[in-house]
């Protein structure tokens, strides 16, 4: 009897994964980005890793943070909320877990709180200035028309903003303004417009814009989607045309300029074809092979000298690759 | 175990099984319906305590973030204006607002160097660190209250040729925030508190002590439990809500719930309880229908060890032991038909044998042969005298001596032998007794005075007056029995007059011939109908009397 229920025990202790799983909760499956992360992470096959899905709500990732700190002593998590990861990191050092934050960047003043955190991400500012080194490819490409049309010293600026209040949005856009100020470029930014991070949003935001400011010269965009509704309103406004359609614009068929960031593959062969001028592209591999030696080395399975990024302050900044027309 | 089940009753064994078995899977069928309530309302009370806070965060992220779109709808319409902000421009701005969202209550901008660039309201003083605390932190709505009044303050970049930094302060309409958490009902202590990101309370809904509530915030920091708060049981939730940097945590009185367990607990124990005594009752009362039965017919065993057969047992009750007692009475009866019989069959076998008895030393015969023997030694045969006397001697001899019922052959042979002596003086040897025995029978077991009654039939009735006759005895050994045969020459009896004697032997008829039917009698007494007496004869030729006895009896068996 005595042995049957021990029996019993062992039995149902043995429906528990023996190997210790390390849950990765992503703000939202649903997004595009995340989805294809979820992909590169799982494809590395180091780590028994399970993968959980917030659905955008802080409070359902609330709660999977507290079922799974209990049995991880690693989690991985890209916050639904950046601004409310502080009772997150708390637990975390009430029970000695560590996280590995990813994507999403806790404030510093939460950050600086935690007893074992870690940051793997990218600078958003890196992306804007990557932007404007487009920007002088741009200025010094033998185009049959130069990026100052006009020719009155400036450039007449629009930003495909993402979101009012968004992070990235807000970092990219003032990055680019900045950056391009201080290398020295004579501005005359004609409109800031928030599109939302959206294809469609920015095609009609673009046919309003044309409308508004026919003088217009460039349009940076805070992501590719936006960058490319921005190009299917210039193509129906001719403003860009293929004329022999041949499927590519040629140097002297009507162009105008759209900088993205992102590398979305249809960015990349919009670019490709001539429409696109450039984009930046978030190296999202590196990040997850950095998360997943960031998990060996908190399991203590590697130690830090086989560690292939730069870590300072216990963050990770993955650098933008550029990508524009070859 | 074994010796204590050994010494209980069936009726004890049975009730002990039932309640044991009864006991054990009741008790093992409450138990687990108990933990499957017990969860299923944990389970409730950690649902409906999730699903509330839940609700509520979505609530409040609702109202944060309907308020973040206007303050990105007005950041918006400020950051494309390429001059100064002039106090009008805000103005209109607001107004074209405020026509659409009731939600807010005044709007102020300030410029790069915290200066109020223009304002619809009175802005108190207080706000002032508000300023530079989202200056030094742009990417947030600061949400603030004070004086009972709700702000946000927000700096904004304005992308715009102005290039700089600008801050803008909204106060909102408190009673659209209040309305969220207004008609909840959480219960005794349950409440609701909103905690700034230095765990200090900013607003609260409901009764509650503040240094215990943050107590147990400040322990859990995330997630759901059950806890003890001022005596009632509480579900604590801690969550954040999204675009604030604020902390939710939730109190819900479950005392309620949890009652319902407590007396789900008393319930079940109750109906356990009553339900063992109901089970104990009936297989007490069952045990008993078991039991009692086996009593009486134990009781009424005795009775009749002690020789009372004439009890019945009157069962009513189980089918089995009816049966049971049914069959009981009838063996009791039989066997006290069995011992009536065998009394009686002693008396006959007394009575017949005393007959048997009575009919050696009947007095005639004696005096019939004492007067034969005057008449011998009249004539001086005193040869024939000591003949006669010695036979009869002998005879009565073995007539009383021997209380055996069951003799040797050679016995009844010499008796009957003597018997023919005797007969023969008395008759002037006008017969002859011819035994034709084979020795190796002599030892033979056979009924006694079986052949004497025969020869004495044979000499009354099977005589010619004047003719010499002949009386034969024979024995015949068969497979299993012994057949006697008394033959004698003479008048010889008609078929009729056969079946005649075989219906007054079979039937125990009143008869004349005493001597015929007490051996038939006797006959069947001792050897059953295994025995036969058979009747031969042809007119005027001869008459021959066969005894057959079964060999299965021998001379010890006799009682």
């Amino acid at each position: 009897m005595k042995y049957s229920l021990i029996g019993l025990v062992l039995i149902l202790m043995g429906c528990q994964p023996v190997v210790q799983q390390v849950p990765v909760l992503y703000y939202d499956m649903n997004d595009a980005y995340i989805a294809d992360f979820k992909e590169r992470l799982s494809s590395i096959e180091k780590e028994p890793l399970v993968h959980i899905d917030g659905g955008n709500r802080v409070n359902t990732q609330n709660e999977q943070f507290t079922q799974w700190i209990e049995q991880s002593s690693v989690l991985v998590v890209n916050p639904v909320d950046r601004l409310s990861v502080l009772p997150m990191i708390l637990k975390a050092n009430q029970l000695n877990k560590t996280i590995i934050f990813f994507n999403r960047e806790p404030l510093d003043e939460d950050f600086s709180k935690a007893s074992f955190a870690y940051y793997v991400g990218a600078d958003p500012f890196q992306s804007a200035q990557l932007q404007t080194q487009l920007v002088d490819e741009l200025q010094d490409s033998q185009r049959n028309q130069p990026l100052d049309r006009n020719g009155d010293g400036m450039i007449q600026l629009v930003i495909l903003k993402g979101e009012q209040g968004h992070q990235d949005a807000e970092i990219r856009t003032r990055g680019v303004i900045e950056t391009l100020t201080s290398k020295g470029y004579k501005l005359d930014i004609l409109e800031v417009r928030v599109a939302n991070f959206d294809r469609t949003q920015a095609y009609k935001a673009t046919l309003d814009l044309m409308e508004t400011y026919p003088n217009m010269e460039l349009i940076i965009s805070n992501n590719d989607a936006m960058a490319l509704g921005a190009i299917d309103a210039l193509v129906d406004m001719t403003w860009i045309q293929d004329i022999n359609q041949n499927g590519v614009i040629e140097q002297d068929e009507p162009w105008f300029p759209v900088i993205g960031i992102d590398g979305l593959p249809e960015a990349i062969e919009s670019m490709q074809k001539g429409y696109l001028f450039g984009t930046v592209k978030n190296d999202s591999e590196a990040m997850a092979d950095a998360i997943v030696q960031l998990i060996d080395i908190v399991l203590n399975k590697t130690t830090w000298d086989t560690f292939t990024y730069t870590i300072k302050d216990r963050k990770i900044y993955i650098d933008y690759i550029l990508i524009n027309r070859p | 175990m074994n010796n204590i089940i050994k010494k209980l009753t069936i009726g004890q064994t049975t009730f002990a099984i039932i309640v044991v078995i009864v006991t054990i899977t009741l008790t093992m069928f409450s138990a687990i319906a108990y933990q499957l309530v017990y969860t299923a309302t944990d389970d409730l009370i950690e649902t409906s305590s999730k699903e509330f806070t839940s609700q509520l965060i979505l609530n409040y992220e609702n109202y944060m973030s309907g308020v973040i779109d206007i303050s990105n709808q007005i950041q918006r319409r400020l950051t494309n204006l390429n001059e100064p902000l002039e106090s009008d421009t805000i103005e209109n701005v607001f107004e074209s607002l405020i026509d659409v969202n009731r939600n807010l209550r005044g709007v102020a901008l300030y410029n790069q160097q915290g200066i109020v660039a223009s304002s619809n309201i009175q802005i108190p003083s207080y706000v002032d660190p508000w300023i530079d605390l989202a200056l030094s932190n742009d990417a947030i709505h600061h949400f603030k209250f004070m004086d009972d009044r709700l702000f946000v303050v927000k700096s904004f970049y304005s992308g715009t040729t102005l290039a700089q930094t600008q801050t803008l302060l909204i106060e909102l309409d408190k009673s659209q925030f209040d309305a969220i958490a207004f008609n909840t009902n959480l219960g005794q202590y349950g409440h609701i508190l909103l905690l700034d990101d230095k765990f200090e309370p900013i607003y609260s809904v409901g009764e509650y002590v503040e240094t215990q509530s943050l107590q147990v915030i400040n322990k859990q920091l995330l997630g759901m439990s059950l806890l003890e708060y001022e005596n009632q049981s509480m579900a604590l939730n801690v969550s954040t809500i999204r675009g604030s940097r604020w902390m939710i945590a939730t109190f819900v009185n479950v005392n309620a719930i949890n009652q319902t367990k407590s007396e789900l607990l008393f319930a079940m124990i109750g109906i356990i309880l009553a339900m063992m005594l109901v089970v104990a009752y009936v297989s007490a009362n069952f045990s008993g229908r078991l039991n009692s039965p086996m009593r009486r017919i134990q009781q009424h065993i005795q009775k009749i060890q002690e020789g009372n057969f004439d009890e019945q047992i009157v069962m009513d009750g189980q089918i089995e032991m009816v049966k049971l007692a049914d069959t009981f009475n009838t063996m009791s009866s039989q066997i006290k038909q069995l011992m009536e019989n065998v009394v009686e069959e002693q008396q006959a076998k007394r009575a017949s044998t005393i007959k048997a008895l009575q009919n050696q030393i009947n007095p005639h015969f004696l005096y019939n042969t004492l007067d034969s023997i005057v008449n011998l030694s009249e004539n001086q045969q005193n040869e024939d005298v000591v003949e006669a006397i010695l036979a009869l001697s002998k005879f009565f001899r073995m007539s009383i001596s021997n209380n055996q019922n069951i003799v040797p052959l050679k016995d009844e042979i010499e008796h009957v032998r003597n018997y023919g002596l005797i007969q023969k003086i008395r008759y002037k040897r006008s017969f002859d007794l011819d035994i034709d025995v084979d020795e190796t029978l002599h030892t033979i077991p056979v009924l006694k005075f079986c052949l004497q009654p025969l020869v004495e039939n044979a000499i009354m009735h099977g005589l010619h007056p004047d003719m010499f006759t002949r009386i034969k005895i024979s024995a015949t050994m068969n497979e299993d029995s012994i057949s006697l045969s008394v033959y004698n020459e003479g008048y010889g009896l008609s078929p009729q007059k056969i079946e005649d004697i075989m219906n007054v032997l079979r039937k125990d008829l009143p008869t004349q011939s005493v001597g015929l039917k007490n051996v038939y009698q006797r006959m069947k007494l001792y050897y059953g109908p295994q025995a036969h007496l058979r009747i031969e004869s042809d007119m005027d030729e001869y008459t021959n009397v066969i005894l057959t006895f079964p060999l299965n009896i021998s001379l010890e068996d006799q009682v």
